[in-house]
């Protein structure tokens, strides 16, 4: 009996026994806004929906006609299956994530329906529109896309740089990143804006912390009336490796997280035009024209919004809340 | 015998010169800039998310010098850059060290859907190379000085010393940083050397000065298990990297010819 007793001793002693054990969460607010994924098997965006027509691409040539006097061509050119925007036969999956994702980042969320000239655009129809403008837009991207190559790596992005993205950006408050949660060869969409962590240190690992990590996605589940956000949670759990300092210098995705984990991640940093010859976003549609719709008073008669005053960069540094002043 | 004197005083003089320009160069290069001085970089992005090779439309980023402050007790440039168009909404201004162009302190000015925001990155004080992350303005910067460990002398067209087995200047950097109360190791290296051959033709627009102005030199900047190396191809006599490329950005810089008299003007 005293041999085990000390025999437990010693186990006790050589055993590193502090469990180490800390957590952080972060939020964005306000939250990216739900709304439709805008399928292109379903074409709502062409064809309208039940209780919605037109649709808002025909609401937008319209308004665009009114004021210029020429009908820019935006709901022919998404008719065209040929510009893979509209397919009655397309992928039931296919559709308009991504420019949901960056307009619900970059852009803020209508609340109001506003009349243009007599032509009524409700929030559904102007999220529409924001959707199909950020369908190219500029990005910071991070990790690599999984194509089912080879020499893809399925555990890509890393557990460690995932886990410092949250930090860096959602707990520091900068700004909601978006992932495609899938970490296989599709691709499905969500702005991520809330998270919380946990970690400890095994009792007999200390170069290994244990992370339990839930992360909130906003859902592109809703009806195109959807004003808000609806969201959805995901648990994720890896291990962040740790040197004889105690810093991170790798990591691993653990349980179902090894194939269930995001597969890479874009914070959207601005709109884009539309490269020559691309049809990844409808070059008939006007960001200029989407703004007049999108911002603004409830109602303009003329269907003319005022011109936007000139700015110069000091005025944006201003708006940020900086004093040029102080600065140079 | 005032022959021979003269002659001996003249080597003296070349012997001193020689010195003092051998000297120089093996302190390395620094750009030094001032107040006031500006140009634009032109940057194209890869879009990553969809397939095959896409570029996005290229976007102008003015640099612009404008002043000079002490931060820490070092003199400082402060550098604004922004988007040559106001669609661009994205600003960075750095606080760079005269001596060494080591940034002292950065902000970046970014939109988001309730309007401008700025963050100021946490950098090290440490001399270590400036990687642009979490912005799309191209404002890496290598650790100065850039040295080249072969130093031979470039013929009058600027591109004598390409093609040469040159040797390369490597550096290591390993970076931590305790965020949200998990510390993180980066490793960063940097090589530089002088430019391979094939980027003989990133010179082709500048003016024959700035071709002469000195040496050139080819920087690499890799970061552990990014996937994301970046080349920085830097020329003495121009005020920032000529070009610059990595997995999903390629940067130039535009020619003074070129953006003054285009379109006119900053909108």
């Amino acid at each position: 009996m005293r041999k085990l007793s000390i025999l437990l001793a010693l186990i006790l002693s050589s055993a590193p026994l502090a469990v180490f054990a800390d957590s952080i969460s972060g939020e964005i607010k306000p939250a990216p806004w739900s709304g439709d994924w805008w399928s292109r098997k379903k074409g709502f965006l062409v064809k309208g929906w039940q209780g919605h027509t037109p649709s808002p691409f025909e609401k937008y040539d319209q308004y665009v006609a009114a004021v210029t006097g020429k009908n820019p061509g935006a709901h022919a050119w998404e008719s065209n299956i040929k510009n893979h925007h509209y397919n009655p036969n397309a992928e039931a999956w296919e559709g308009h994530c991504n420019g949901w994702s960056g307009a619900s980042v970059l852009a803020p969320e209508p609340k109001i329906t506003r009349n243009r000239g007599g032509i009524a655009f409700d929030t559904a129809d102007q999220k529409a529109l924001l959707s199909e403008q950020y369908m190219n837009c500029y990005c910071n991207f991070y990790g690599n896309r999984y194509w089912g190559n080879a020499n893809d790596d399925m555990n890509d992005i890393y557990p460690d740089q995932f886990h410092r993205l949250l930090v860096e950006n959602i707990a520091s408050g900068k700004t909601a990143m978006v992932c495609d949660i899938e970490a296989d060869r599709m691709v499905w969409n969500y702005p991520l804006y809330k998270f919380e962590s946990s970690w400890s240190t095994g009792w007999f690992d200390d170069h290994k912390l244990k992370v339990k990590t839930t992360c909130y996605f906003v859902n592109d589940d809703v009806k195109p009336e959807y004003l808000g956000t609806k969201w959805f949670a995901v648990n994720y759990t890896y291990n962040l490796f740790v040197d004889d300092k105690g810093n991170v210098i790798s990591g691993e995705w653990t349980g179902d997280s090894k194939k269930n984990h995001p597969d890479f991640v874009w914070i959207p940093t601005g709109d884009a035009r539309v490269p020559a010859n691309s049809t990844l976003e409808n070059p008939c549609l006007d960001p200029k024209h989407v703004k007049n719709i999108c911002e603004g008073p409830a109602n303009i008669s003329s269907g003319r919004a005022a011109a936007p005053a000139a700015r110069n960069p000091d005025m944006v540094l201003m708006e940020a809340g900086l004093d040029p002043n102080d600065l140079f | 015998m005032k022959k021979n004197l003269m002659i001996v005083f003249l080597l003296f003089i070349a012997i001193l010169i020689s010195n003092s320009v051998y000297a120089g160069s093996s302190e390395g290069y620094v750009p030094s800039w001032k107040v006031g001085q500006r140009w634009v970089l032109e940057a194209t992005y890869r879009d990553l998310r969809v397939e095959g090779n896409a570029w996005m439309p290229p976007m102008q980023w003015i640099f612009n010098v404008r002043a000079k402050k002490t931060v820490n007790g070092e003199e400082c440039y402060v550098l604004h850059v922004y988007g040559r168009k106001t669609s661009q909404k994205n600003q960075a201004i750095l606080w760079l060290s005269v001596n060494d162009l080591r940034p002292l302190k950065v902000i970046d000015v970014y939109p988001t859907a309730s309007g401008m925001k700025y963050q100021e990155r946490d950098i090290s004080q440490a001399s270590e190379p400036l990687v642009s992350e979490g912005t799309p303005i191209p404002y890496d910067l290598p650790s100065f000085p850039l040295v080249r460990e072969d130093n031979r002398a470039q013929a009058a067209d600027g591109f004598g010393a390409y093609n040469r087995s040159s040797s390369t200047n490597a550096k290591k950097f390993s970076r931590i940083r305790k965020i949200g109360g998990i510390s993180f190791k980066r490793s960063i290296s940097q090589k530089s050397k002088a430019p391979d051959k094939q980027y003989a033709d990133t010179f082709a627009g500048y003016s024959k000065a700035t071709r002469n102005a000195g040496q050139s030199f080819q920087v690499e900047i890799d970061e552990d298990r990014s996937n994301n190396k970046l080349i920085q191809i830097w020329q003495q006599g121009a005020p920032w990297a000529v070009s610059g490329a990595n997995r999903d950005r390629r940067v130039r810089l535009v020619p003074e010819s070129e953006y003054l008299h285009k379109d006119g003007g900053e909108n």
